[in-house]
């Protein structure tokens, strides 16, 4: 019972930070109808820029995580700007070749300049754990997780109670109406691609409190952001909070009681019973 | 001495949208043959209703029945393969393809090899008037040859009953009086046709018989100059801008 | 998919056949000759990829799973139960084809990214299931003893892989031909322009996403088994790797989606290029091959969506346009 419970744990946590990844990628959706390959990508970049703030400054992760969120907002402004931006209005197909181009293009690159060895950082407070009621949870999890719904809460605020939040969310409702009221789109978008990356800056710094990176770390991230997104429901944020808790949970549950190779699977499964019986997610976002 | 032959029975079909019912307890018939006009305010329901009879929308209750065969939960191309055609509200040509080639996808649905649905859609095609343009790239062709293509389409899948959404809005009055032409030859051939217009003069040129929508619901039924008299029908209408 | 002018010149088709049918001839350097088997075979599966992809619109990422199933399919059966991998092929690919309807009737009614994720979901989920499946060896792979003898799928030197390779291409493309002229074709066609339109002529959209997927996935599981007897060691990794799925895209959209030669044009330019970089560098610099796709694929999606075969046509259609009005007849 108590390992179960442990499971559960564990699993909320590190939920969180696929609940902070899936947002990103909700938000882009939502707003652009976009889906970013380059999501997972994204995350793997951004722990690598977390390391090499260690490595070349000795800056603790946890320090560094709001230039790491700044600088991944500037990447994506200027991705959007010079790359996505084009593919608006081309047929989907563009838009995936782009964004999933971008994917390999950023993975390779990084196998290339960083080969395929694991880098960690060893964080003082790396081994602290509090042990509560029998339950072991460690420091640097907690941590993220807490910052990982923090940064989902000042979405959430920055959404709803700042002008260009709710520009942006007019945007997402009706970009030609939008644009008929004077919102100049093009800078929306820019701003939701970066404020998307931005997140996912966020979720990187965290992990390298616990976690390591490698070139291709990203991509089980990238898969289960999908997951978490389509069972969230596209473009709902708060879906996309609650669907993260749900299959971190899914997942550690069934590491423990199965085995962990079957992680995916069990994501998977519920990807498409939810697909199946609501496929518009738990909060019944754009079917589209 | 005319014996009845209702081949399209609607009755007390409803669907609602959260709450709102776009349609409410609709019931009429249609014989083999007619050429019907449906009429009403704008969001009456009328399209709602299209999308009821061709499956694109369930009922939430009532029947629908073609040719004596219950159709209410069928599948839009079941139907379609029954003998319903439809055009719709805002063209959808297969854009990439040529004129001929979307006449030629229709018509596989009625000739199984591909040599057999040209020749067919070369002769659908005349019909409408597009014979000459049937190279053209259907993503570039003019509004009006647009609708004739759907038009066609529609002809093409050997439909017994069309129903027509709204072909004369956008096009000029000559367009709007071969459209007119094509719809009353189509029907002596043996055609029922049901068409949603908001162009007066269109429809009451051509249907044997108006039925009227408002809010869902059918408040008026009869020939043409009988329901253009009718007070509910004006009241109906009062506030907007259509002429009569 | 742009309406190909191309007159389809059957002399030119004649002449490139004669010459790919004599190349073994002059390409006595085994290297080439391997170079020259793999743009045959990525044509092969870029060809597959886009029956479903490219002319009916689905754009599947998880169809390297069936070009697994189809390997390992023909190779357990030759291992464990001595038949010949000729018969483990054609098994292969009738189970790789029900399975492409049992397995994709969930997705009919996907749309879009959903659709997407699914198959890449789809593909993942089978690749791991065999990494851990100890009964086909899993995680270690399962190398085929060379013995080599025509019924047996394996040959000592490389001319005969090329024929077969060849020989499958070019049934390939016949079918893919052929689809096209079809109903089946002019359904899928009108599937991938518009699902609902395609509802509202008849055409029962979930039977005839079927047929293009079971045809598809079967022509994939036949070009496992082209690989599985050519290479003689099969692993989930190298075989149903999402990269895998990428690269059959990225060949037939390259060379142009939806046309019939668009994925050997594709694979003609892609493949040599990518076993350059493959071949010059290793290791780390591996990833040099993976850059060079990434930007192909970045500069395809947002300048030249149409592929090779929509530059080629738009250049045709320039010299054409004194004909007179009439933009693309078909041959």
């Amino acid at each position: 019972m108590r390992e179960i419970l442990q499971a559960i744990v564990n699993g909320i946590l590190l939920g969180g930070i696929y609940s902070l990844i899936a947002i990103g990628l909700s938000l882009i959706w939502g707003v652009m109808r976009i889906i970013n390959w380059a999501h997972g990508a994204m995350v793997m970049l951004s722990m690598y820029i977390t390391f090499f703030a260690y490595s070349m400054f000795g800056l603790d992760p946890l320090i560094a995580l709001p230039l790491v969120a700044v600088i991944m907002f500037i990447v994506g402004y200027i991705l959007q700007m010079i790359l996505v931006e084009r593919t608006l209005d081309s047929p989907w197909i563009s838009r995936l070749c782009a964004t999933f181009g971008l994917m390999m293009l950023l993975e390779s690159l990084a196998l290339l300049f960083w080969s395929s060895n694991w880098r960690a950082i060893p964080v003082t407070y790396g081994t602290w754990t509090f042990c509560i009621g029998g339950i072991f949870i460690s420091f640097s999890r907690l941590v993220a997780f807490s910052l990982a719904l923090l940064m989902a809460l000042a979405l959430h605020l920055f959404l709803n109670r700042t002008e260009i939040g709710k520009a942006i969310k007019a945007t997402a409702q009706d970009r030609e109406a939008a644009a008929l009221m004077g919102i100049n789109i093009h800078n929306i978008y820019r701003i939701t691609f970066g404020l998307g990356l931005a997140a996912t800056g966020v979720a990187g710094a965290s992990l390298m409190t616990f976690y390591f990176v490698f070139p291709k770390v990203g991509f089980p991230f990238a898969l289960t952001a999908y997951i978490v997104c389509v069972l969230g429901g596209l473009g709902k944020l708060n879906g996309a909070v609650l669907g993260g808790l749900i299959i971190g949970i899914a997942q550690s549950v069934s590491a423990y009681l199965i085995s962990p190779e079957y992680k995916m699977a069990v994501s998977f499964v519920i990807f498409l019973a939810v697909l199946y019986f609501k496929p518009g997610g738990i909060f019944g976002g754009v079917t589209e | 001495m005319q014996k009845s032959n209702i081949i399209f029975q609607i009755q007390e079909v409803s669907k609602s949208f959260g709450g709102v019912k776009a349609v409410n307890q609709v019931s009429f018939q249609a014989q083999g043959k007619e050429i019907i006009g449906l009429i009403g305010p704008n969001g009456a329901g009328k399209t709602t209703l299209f999308n009821l009879i061709t499956g694109f929308l369930k009922p939430d209750e009532g029947q629908i029945y073609f040719q004596n065969r219950d159709i209410t939960n069928l599948k839009p191309h079941r139907i379609c393969q029954l003998g319903i055609g439809r055009t719709f509200q805002v063209v959808r040509p297969l854009s990439t393809l040529t004129i001929l080639e979307n006449i030629v996808t229709a018509a596989l649905l009625r000739h199984n090899n591909y040599r057999d649905a040209k020749e067919y859609a070369i002769y659908i095609a005349q019909v409408m008037g597009l014979a000459s343009k049937i190279n053209k790239i259907a993503g570039g062709i003019p509004v009006a040859d647009k609708k004739r293509l759907g038009f066609a389409q529609a002809l093409a899948t050997g439909a017994k009953l069309l129903l027509l959404d709204e072909v004369a809005a956008g096009l000029n009055s000559t367009e709007v009086d071969e459209f007119l032409n094509i719809i009353r030859k189509v029907s002596l051939e043996g055609l029922t046709i049901i068409m949603v217009e908001h162009v007066m003069k269109a429809v009451m040129n051509v249907a044997g018989r108006i039925l009227v929508l408002d809010h869902g619901e059918l408040i008026a039924q009869g020939r043409p100059e009988e329901v253009t008299k009718n007070e509910k029908v004006i009241k109906a209408y009062l506030g907007d801008q259509y002429k009569f | 998919m742009k309406k190909n002018p191309l007159p389809y010149n059957i002399f030119f088709i004649i002449f490139s056949l004669i010459i790919l049918l004599l190349l073994p001839i002059f390409m006595k350097n085994p290297y080439f000759l391997d170079i020259a088997i793999t743009v045959l075979l990525y044509a092969f599966l870029g060809n597959a990829w886009n029956i479903v992809g490219g002319y009916c619109g689905q754009a599947s990422l998880g169809h390297a799973a069936y070009y697994g199933i189809g390997a390992y399919i023909s190779t357990i059966l030759f291992l464990k139960f001595g038949i010949s991998p000729w018969i483990g092929m054609i098994v292969g690919a009738a189970f790789a084809g029900i399975l492409a309807i049992i397995l994709g009737y969930p997705s009919l009614r996907m749309k879009g990214p959903y659709f997407v994720f699914f198959t890449i979901g789809f593909a993942e989920t089978i690749r791991v299931l065999f990494l851990t499946w100890k009964w086909v060896e899993g995680s270690r792979g399962i190398i085929i003893p060379f013995q080599n003898n025509p019924v047996n799928f394996i040959f000592f030197s490389k001319i005969p892989y090329y024929y077969i390779i060849l020989g499958f291409l070019i049934i390939g493309m016949f079918i893919t031909y052929s689809i096209s002229r079809s109903k089946i074709g002019k359904y899928s066609i009108a599937i991938r322009e518009d699902e609902t339109m395609a509802e509202a002529l008849g055409i029962d959209t979930a039977l005839y996403k079927s047929y293009a997927f079971a045809i598809s996935a079967s022509l994939m599981a036949v070009g496992g088994t082209f690989y599985a007897q050519y290479v003689l060691y099969i692993h989930p990794n190298d075989l149903m790797s999402l990269n895998n799925s990428v690269i059959f895209m990225l060949i037939a959209v390259a060379g142009g989606k939806g046309t019939l030669f668009g994925p050997l044009i594709g694979s003609a330019i892609i493949m040599p290029l990518w076993e350059y970089f493959r071949a010059t560098f290793g290791g780390r610099f591996a990833g040099l091959g993976i850059v060079f796709a990434g930007s192909i694929i970045l500069i395809i999606g947002t300048a030249v969506p149409q592929g090779i075969m929509g530059i080629l046509t738009k250049i045709y259609a320039k010299y054409s346009i004194s004909k007179d009005n009439i933009v693309g007849e078909e041959k």
